[in-house]
């Protein structure tokens, strides 16, 4: 009689582990769902952010051209405000796209560039005389390309 | 409805009456300890078996909620492929009116992927296969005083492979106008 009553218990208890069990894993599977769907659409905002923006500059700025400084591919934008020549210049240093706007000639220091999004690598290069190719990469490691025409004239 | 001793008779879960045990009243002590164990077995094994019957209902309650919640899970994990896909699309679009708006008619190589089919009421339907995504240029050109315009739209389309698969994911109208004097005619 009384190995039945434990028997009983010991079954009770092992039910009640399981549901315990089983509610624990249906937490930690919906905490990883949850946080990996927040990462990703995360990354490919920041993905798709850094390109728009870049394309944006170059279709609004009049002089787009790609240029190398300090070992650093930098999209160098130029216009004409008041008299002066001024520059912004794209480019992507320590995992960070960075904008920097200067006057023309002042020397390039990387480290001032304001900070618009983190990217994993970035590139920016000319396969034509007025096609701009952009390139960013997430952080899988996926390239996303984006091909930018120069303003005519 | 009190007994002699002025206390309510005691039933069982089944409605069947037991006497109070009373050692002092009984004759023989042995009995009245006998009739005590047998009281305490029954009464554990109903609360054991009433116990089980509550842990059972919680845990069909729990199985319902767990089916829901894993099903809204994956329709979470679904939507969020389908707007990664849309998001390519627009980028592929995207990329590919800038580039034929810059090349042209020679954007679409062959080298590259790209096969050409004409259209029955004119024009040329220029397509590409990625993995996920199927791109198509549809492309009709006009002939006009000065020059050639070429319009028409880029469209792309969910493969067979992918979650949105025949489900047209994106489309970006695209237009190139050659004047003559560049050769256009």
């Amino acid at each position: 009689m009384k190995r039945k009553y434990s028997m009983d218990a010991l079954f009770a208890l092992i039910l009640y582990g399981m549901f315990t069990l089983v509610s624990l894993l249906l937490v930690l599977i919906g905490a990883q769902i949850y946080r990996g769907i927040v990462q990703r659409t995360e990354d490919r905002s920041n993905v798709r952010a850094s390109l728009s923006y870049v394309a944006n500059k170059v279709r609004s700025s009049p002089e787009a051209s790609l240029e190398n400084r300090e070992g650093t591919a930098v999209l160098v934008l130029s216009e004409q405000q008041e008299g002066q020549r001024i520059e912004t210049l794209i480019y992507c240093y320590e995992g960070k796209l960075r904008e920097l706007y200067q006057l023309e000639g002042k020397a390039f220091i990387p480290e001032n560039g304001e900070e618009l999004a983190a990217v994993s690598g970035f590139s920016i290069a000319q396969p034509a005389e007025d096609l701009l190719m952009v390139t960013s990469k997430d952080a899988g490691g996926r390239e996303h390309t984006l091909h930018i025409q120069k303003r005519a004239g | 409805m009190t007994n002699a001793r002025g206390r309510l008779p005691l039933v069982n879960a089944f409605g069947q009456r037991f006497q109070p045990f009373d050692n002092k009243q009984s004759g023989n002590s042995g009995v009245g300890r006998e009739s005590k164990r047998k009281l305490v077995t029954i009464m554990k094994r109903h609360s054991s078996a009433v116990f089980l019957m509550e842990l059972t209902l919680v845990i069909l309650f729990f199985s319902l909620s767990a089916v829901v919640t894993l099903r809204l899970f994956v329709t979470a994990h679904q939507q969020e492929q389908q707007s990664a896909l849309r998001s390519d699309a627009l980028e592929l679009a995207e990329d590919a009116a800038e580039q034929f708006h810059a090349q042209g008619a020679a954007f679409f190589d062959s080298a590259d992927g790209w096969s050409s089919t004409p259209l029955e009421q004119g024009g040329t339907v220029y397509s590409w296969d990625g993995s996920d995504l199927l791109l198509e240029v549809f492309l009709q050109q006009e002939d006009t005083g000065a020059g050639a315009l070429e319009s028409g739209e880029v469209r792309i389309t969910g493969s067979e492979k992918s979650v949105s698969r025949g489900q047209v994911l994106c489309s970006l109208p695209v237009g190139r106008y050659i004047p003559k004097e560049a050769g256009g005619i």
